[in-house]
């Protein structure tokens, strides 16, 4: 019995010292970085493996300023516009009314999938994960956020709005003249709060850290 | 250096969780588990990966049909709509002297949209016949299909803000249309076309020298 405990525990190390690029395959050795160092794959130069300098605390402190940044980015007005004396604003969550008003809805539930739900629920997840992991607390369910952070990251898509309103913006300009809301201003915001989040959080690390392997 | 069998994980049974990029060993004569540590579902490749691709490519040109044909959006100037398409609503732009604009919309929606479609059939023809040719720069092919993926919902936006801002009751007025949702499915197919695609596939003949 302790033998075949002993055996399994060897195989799972040996596992851990090696690493397949998740775009050729190649199976390689898996050196261990220092901070800000960067393993990248000889063949298909695909990014391996990263080490991030402080990753849990410059990630919470981006990720908490996405929150709240994310209240008045949906409910403050984005834009405007002013003709003829008559003036119309829109907020994230109008735009999303109006668009459902017009019977489209499929595309309303997109936006609102895409560009509330999808980063608000990343958010959260990212928070709580970090605090998790600054505590140094091992946990299967935060294995399974974490997952889902992961798998719906395509599916946020913020800075494809924030182009989309600039358009809509140069669009309005052609037609009136504009208003800028203070949602404009705390969506960039978000947005920036968002990107911060990718850039500081390193996924090897907490997937280590949560998984009890480090 | 040429000469070098490189191995890969699947020829010494290990398969890599794209989710944590953990290393499985699966069970024997079996091609897909779940991961050891995320419980994502792992596989030594994809299942069925370029069928699934080819199918969802076939159903996003389909859809590229209605999604440039049915109006976007509809303009109303006093009591009187337009309705524009994806393409007319560009030649409008450049009638106002939007021309920049106009080069941002075309790119996104409609270069990009088709280029991906492009990307992915090269990709999946050469897999299918078994081609050696530039692995590496297939590879970054398949990279740029998939970063592109959700800037071509650029449009569908666009006409969401400004049905909701521009709307002065009778004055003028902007109404999103069905070519909006139709356009939505098809980027969506698209992103689950280049997500069933396996990268690694392009490698394995490689791999098998």
């Amino acid at each position: 019995m302790g033998d075949l405990l002993e055996t399994e525990t060897r195989e799972q190390m040996d596992l851990r010292h090696l690493i397949a690029c998740s775009d050729c395959d190649l199976l390689l050795e898996r050196k261990v970085l220092a901070e800000g160092e960067r393993a990248s794959c000889p063949r298909c130069h695909n990014t391996l493996d990263e080490r991030k300098v402080d990753t849990c605390n410059r990630t919470l402190a981006v990720a908490m300023a996405g929150l709240i940044s994310f209240i008045p980015a949906i409910t403050q007005p984005l834009l405007g516009l002013k003709a003829v004396g008559l003036t119309n604003q829109a907020s994230l969550i109008e735009c999303i009314t109006s668009i459902y008003n017009s019977h489209i809805y499929l595309v309303a539930i997109l936006v609102t999938l895409f560009c509330l739900l999808v980063p608000l629920i990343r958010l959260l997840i990212v928070c709580y994960l970090m605090i998790l992991v600054k505590r140094g607390k091992k946990s299967r369910f935060g294995l399974r956020l974490f997952r889902y952070f992961h798998e719906w990251e395509e599916w946020g898509m913020l800075e494809v709005f924030m182009l989309g309103m600039v358009v809509a913006l140069y669009k309005i300009l052609g037609l009136a003249s504009a208003i800028y809301g203070i949602g404009l201003i705390s969506f960039a915001f978000l947005l920036l709060s968002a990107t911060l989040v990718t850039q500081f959080l390193d996924e090897q690390y907490v997937w280590e850290k949560l998984s009890g392997q480090r | 250096m040429a000469s070098v069998k490189l191995p890969s994980a699947r020829s010494k049974g290990l398969a890599h969780c794209h989710t944590c990029h953990m290393l499985n060993q699966l069970p024997e004569g079996d091609h897909h588990g779940h991961c050891s540590r995320c419980s994502a579902p792992v596989h030594y490749r994809s299942h069925n990966s370029i069928e699934r691709s080819w199918a969802l490519v076939i159903a996003s040109l389909i859809v590229f049909v209605p999604a440039n044909t049915l109006p976007i959006m509809t303009v109303n100037y006093f009591g009187v709509g337009t309705a524009d398409t994806i393409l007319s609503g560009i030649v409008t732009l450049i009638n106002l002297d939007m021309a920049p604009v106009a080069l941002i919309v075309f790119i996104a929606s409609f270069l990009v949209p088709l280029s991906k479609i492009l990307g992915l059939i090269i990709l999946l023809v050469t897999v299918n016949r078994h081609s050696r040719v530039q692995p590496v720069q297939r590879t970054t092919l398949y990279r740029i299909v998939e970063f592109l993926g959700k800037w071509s919902m650029l449009d569908v936006f666009v006409v969401g803000i400004m049905g909701a801002v521009v709307n002065l009751g009778y004055i003028t007025s902007i109404e999103p249309g069905r070519g909006a949702a139709a356009f939505a499915i098809m980027v969506i197919l698209t992103m689950f076309a280049a997500h069933a695609f396996d990268p690694r596939l392009i490698w394995d003949l490689k791999n098998n020298e």
